[in-house]
């Protein structure tokens, strides 16, 4: 486990779309919202991939970071072969940050409701959004509940990648112009929002913690931005689906 | 006649989509014209 403090690294929040995001509507329902955006919104709870890098995909006044790293291995062992066969069968990392609370926005994607009518996969609803989306046809965005196999997750445009869960990009060090390359950043993709805990104090500002945890290999990347400006979305490195094979 | 033609087009000239949106999807996700006027047709909105 890595433990970093809040002023060291940035944290970066999507969904696993390129295009659609998560809103809460005025009746503090969560939707799905399609469409790039070019600023940030209050109503916006996940940006999509396409925004992943900008300022309003940004965790804002983060104290802490801890970064946890690890693989299950199946150990095979055969008479006669000294050595014991590690087979990595999957990776498991969790990401936690804890921040400043001034908003509702966590809360409403880990215990808050979908709106079923035409925002949740089953029609029905009433469950939180802490496993991303799904596409059932090109432009249908629904909300799933949880119900869906990753591999079930399947962008309708392109049905070799995935929509399951979010991403979420840690920034160690920013990269110089933007395409230089000596930046650093670790990808975690697929991930589950897994834990949102709320400590109040009387003395102290509101803290929230939010944790994120994934099965899906992370990507290490030299944290490159698609054009010379360190204010735009990550590069397709980091910001391309995962594909359904590897979920 | 020929002036009301004029402003007809520039109408349909004015209605295109926003650089930012070019730059986010077209050059930098690399989407396809195709797929970039799929998307336009569900976004009538994010249309300057």
């Amino acid at each position: 486990m890595a433990y970093y403090v809040g002023k060291d690294v940035d944290v970066y929040l999507s969904t696993e779309h390129e295009t659609c995001k998560i809103i809460e509507h005025t009746d503090f329902k969560i939707r799905i919202s399609d469409g790039a955006t070019s600023a940030a919104a209050a109503n916006v709870l996940a940006y999509s991939l396409a925004d992943l890098g900008e300022a309003q995909s940004k965790f804002s006044d983060v104290t802490g970071v801890d970064v946890s790293i690890g693989t299950q291995d199946e150990d095979i062992s055969y008479f006669g072969v000294r050595n014991v066969g590690k087979i990595e069968v999957k990776n498991d990392t969790s990401v936690t940050v804890t921040m400043k609370k001034k908003d509702r926005k966590f809360l409403q994607m880990y215990q808050g409701v979908v709106d079923g009518s035409g925002h949740a996969e089953d029609g029905v609803g009433g469950h939180p959004a802490r496993w991303g989306l799904t596409e059932l046809t090109n432009g249908a965005f629904r909300i799933q509940g949880g119900n869906i196999d990753p591999k079930s997750c399947v962008d309708a445009d392109d049905a070799t990648l995935t929509t399951y869960g979010f991403r979420v990009i840690v920034a160690f060090k920013d990269d110089n112009t933007g395409t230089t390359g000596d930046g650093a950043a670790i990808v975690i993709p697929n991930c589950t929002l897994s834990e949102v805990t709320h400590t109040t104090s009387n003395e102290a500002a509101d803290e929230e913690t939010v944790t994120f945890t994934s099965q899906v290999k992370p990507i290490i990347t030299n944290g490159r931005r698609t054009s010379a400006d360190t204010s735009v979305a990550f590069s397709s490195d980091s910001t391309t689906q995962t594909a359904l094979t590897l979920v | 006649m020929a002036d009301k033609k004029e402003s007809k087009k520039e109408e349909k000239v004015a209605k295109k989509a926003p650089q930012w949106l070019i730059d986010k999807l077209i050059e930098n996700r690399g989407w396809s014209e195709e797929k970039f006027q799929k998307y336009l047709d569900r976004h009538p909105e994010q249309l300057e």
